[in-house]
C-alpha cells in the first residue's frame, strides 16, 4: 500500500511540475495496441500499432492527432533472460499535420535479472530515423523494473507495476547532439491469460543540455495480447 | 460478413487462451484468514522475523497456505495444507552451502539433462513426513543438514524446446526426485 501511494505521490509531482510550467509543456495520450507470438520456443514476433494525439500543446488543452505508428519487432532469445530483436517502425505524419513520415529501424539487446519478486531489466537499443531530410542516429539506455501489486506471482486478474528510466543520445549530421531523459510509471492488469490492460504517464525531459528544456507528459493505455 | 469472420477469430483466440491457462494460484491474505493453529505453530519461530507475508496457494484441486518471511539473512517460506498441519520448510541459500559431493550430482544431473542451463534459485527443504511439526520447524530454523532433507532447485533449462523453467528436487545427496515445468511471466508488456 506505501508503495502504490509512493507511485501517487511521483505522479501528482510530476503532473505538477510540469502542468505549472506550462509554456514549455506539450501532452499527448497515447493508446496502444500489441500482438506478440512465438514462431518458435527462441524466436518470436511483436506487432503494433500505436496513435498519439496532443491533449496540451501552447498552453492549450485540446485534442489534436499527431501521428500513427506501426511497429514490428523479431525477437531471437540467446539466454533464458537475454534476448536481441531488430525492429522496423513506420510512422505516419504528415496525413496528420505538415511533417515528414519517419521510418525508423531499431537493433535491441534486453537483459533481465530477477532475485526474488522484482524482475530488474536492461535495455540497449541503436535507431536509425530516415525521414525525408535527415537521417537521425539514437543510442538508447532503459532500466525498468516490474512487479505483482498482490503477492509474489501474477495471478489472473490481479494487477502489476511497471516502471523505467531511460537516456537517450541523438545524432545527426549537421546538428547538435539531444540528450532526453524519460521516466515512466504504469500500473498494468493481466486480464487473461496473455492478455494485460495497462495505463500510466510517462514524463520527458527532453533536450535537457539546451538553453530551452522541453518538458513532455504522455498519458498512456494499452492492450497487449501474447499468444 | 468480414465482422462475423472477426468476431469468430476473437472467440477462437479467446478459447485458446483460456485453455492455456494453469491452474495455480496464489493469493496474499491476512493472518486472521489463517486455519486455526498456524500462527500458535509459527509465532516461537517468528518472534525476530522481518516482513512477514500470508499467501493462500491454489494448485488444482489443492489447496495450502505459505508463511514467508525474512529471519536472520535467510528468506523462509513455511507451507501447512488445509487443516493447518505442516508440510514443509523451505528456505533460500546458495550452492556453497551445499556438500560438494551432492553439489557435483546435482550439477552432474543437470549436465545430463540440459544443453544449457542456468541455476536460478536453491532452497534447502525441510519435509514434515512423519514427524511433529515442532521437530521438523525445529531443525530447519536450526539449518541443520540431515539425511531427509532435500534441494529444491528453480532451473532455466534448454532443450529441445528452447528455454523453459523448472521446479527440480533433489534429495541430500544429490540424487534426483522429481521435476516439474513451471510458467515464467511473460516481459512482452516491458520489452517493447
Amino acid at each position: 500500500m506505501s508503495f502504490t501511494r509512493a507511485i501517487g505521490f511521483c505522479t501528482w509531482l510530476m503532473l505538477s511540475i510540469t502542468l505549472n510550467a506550462q509554456e514549455n509543456v506539450t501532452g499527448f495520450w497515447q493508446p496502444q495496441a500489441a500482438l506478440n507470438y512465438d514462431v518458435s520456443p527462441t524466436y518470436g514476433h511483436n506487432f503494433s500499432i500505436a496513435y498519439r494525439s496532443f491533449f496540451l500543446r501552447d498552453e492549450d488543452f485540446n485534442f489534436r492527432s499527431r501521428q500513427l505508428d506501426l511497429v514490428h519487432f523479431s525477437k531471437l532469445v540467446i539466454k533464458e533472460n537475454q534476448s536481441v530483436a531488430l525492429g522496423i517502425q513506420y510512422r505516419f505524419r504528415d496525413i496528420f499535420e505538415d511533417a515528414s513520415n519517419e521510418l525508423r529501424l531499431t537493433q535491441q539487446f534486453n537483459f533481465t535479472y530477477r532475485p526474488i519478486t522484482i524482475r530488474y531489466g536492461h535495455r540497449f537499443r541503436s535507431e536509425q530515423r530516415i525521414t525525408t531530410n535527415l537521417t537521425t542516429h539514437r543510442f538508447r539506455y532503459r532500466f525498468a523494473i516490474d512487479f505483482p501489486l498482490k503477492g509474489q506471482k501474477l495471478n489472473l486478474g490481479e494487477p502489476y507495476f511497471a516502471g523505467s528510466a531511460e537516456q537517450l543520445l541523438s545524432v545527426a549530421k549537421g546538428e547538435s547532439s539531444q540528450y532526453d531523459f524519460r521516466l515512466s510509471g504504469q500500473i498494468g492488469w493481466q486480464l487473461e491469460k496473455g492478455f494485460k490492460f495497462q495505463m500510466g504517464v510517462e514524463y520527458r525531459f527532453e533536450e535537457y543540455t539546451a538553453p530551452e528544456i522541453q518538458h513532455v507528459i504522455f498519458l498512456l493505455t494499452s492492450v497487449q495480447l501474447s499468444i | 460478413m468480414k465482422y462475423k469472420f472477426f468476431f469468430i477469430a476473437l472467440c477462437l483466440l479467446h478459447l485458446y487462451s483460456f485453455g492455456q491457462t494453469k491452474n495455480e494460484k496464489e493469493y496474499k491474505i491476512s493472518s486472521s484468514e489463517l486455519p486455526k493453529g498456524i500462527e500458535t505453530q509459527l509465532s516461537p519461530f517468528t518472534e525476530d522475523a522481518k516482513r512477514v507475508r500470508y499467501y493462500q496457494e491454489i494448485d488444482g484441486d489443492k489447496k495450502s497456505y505459505e508463511a514467508k518471511f525474512k529471519k536472520g539473512r535467510l528468506r523462509y517460506s513455511v507451507e501447512f495444507d488445509e487443516s493447518g498441519s505442516l508440510e514443509d520448510v523451505e528456505f533460500i541459500i546458495k550452492e556453497t552451502d551445499i556438500p560438494s559431493e551432492s553439489w557435483s550430482n546435482i550439477v552432474q544431473y543437470l549436465k545430463q539433462n540440459f544443453s544449457k542451463f542456468t541455476v536460478k534459485k536453491i532452497q534447502q527443504q525441510y519435509p514434515a513426513k512423519d514427524k511433529s511439526s515442532k521437530r521438523t520447524l525445529t531443525e530447519a530454523f536450526q539449518n541443520l543438514i540431515l539425511p531427509y532433507i532435500n534441494y529444491e532447485l528453480i532451473v532455466s533449462g534448454k532443450r529441445s524446446k528452447g528455454f523453459e523453467q523448472f521446479e527440480i528436487l533433489f534429495n541430500s545427496e544429490g540424487q534426483f526426485v522429481s521435476m516439474r515445468k513451471s510458467i515464467r511471466s511473460k516481459y512482452d508488456h516491458v520489452l517493447y
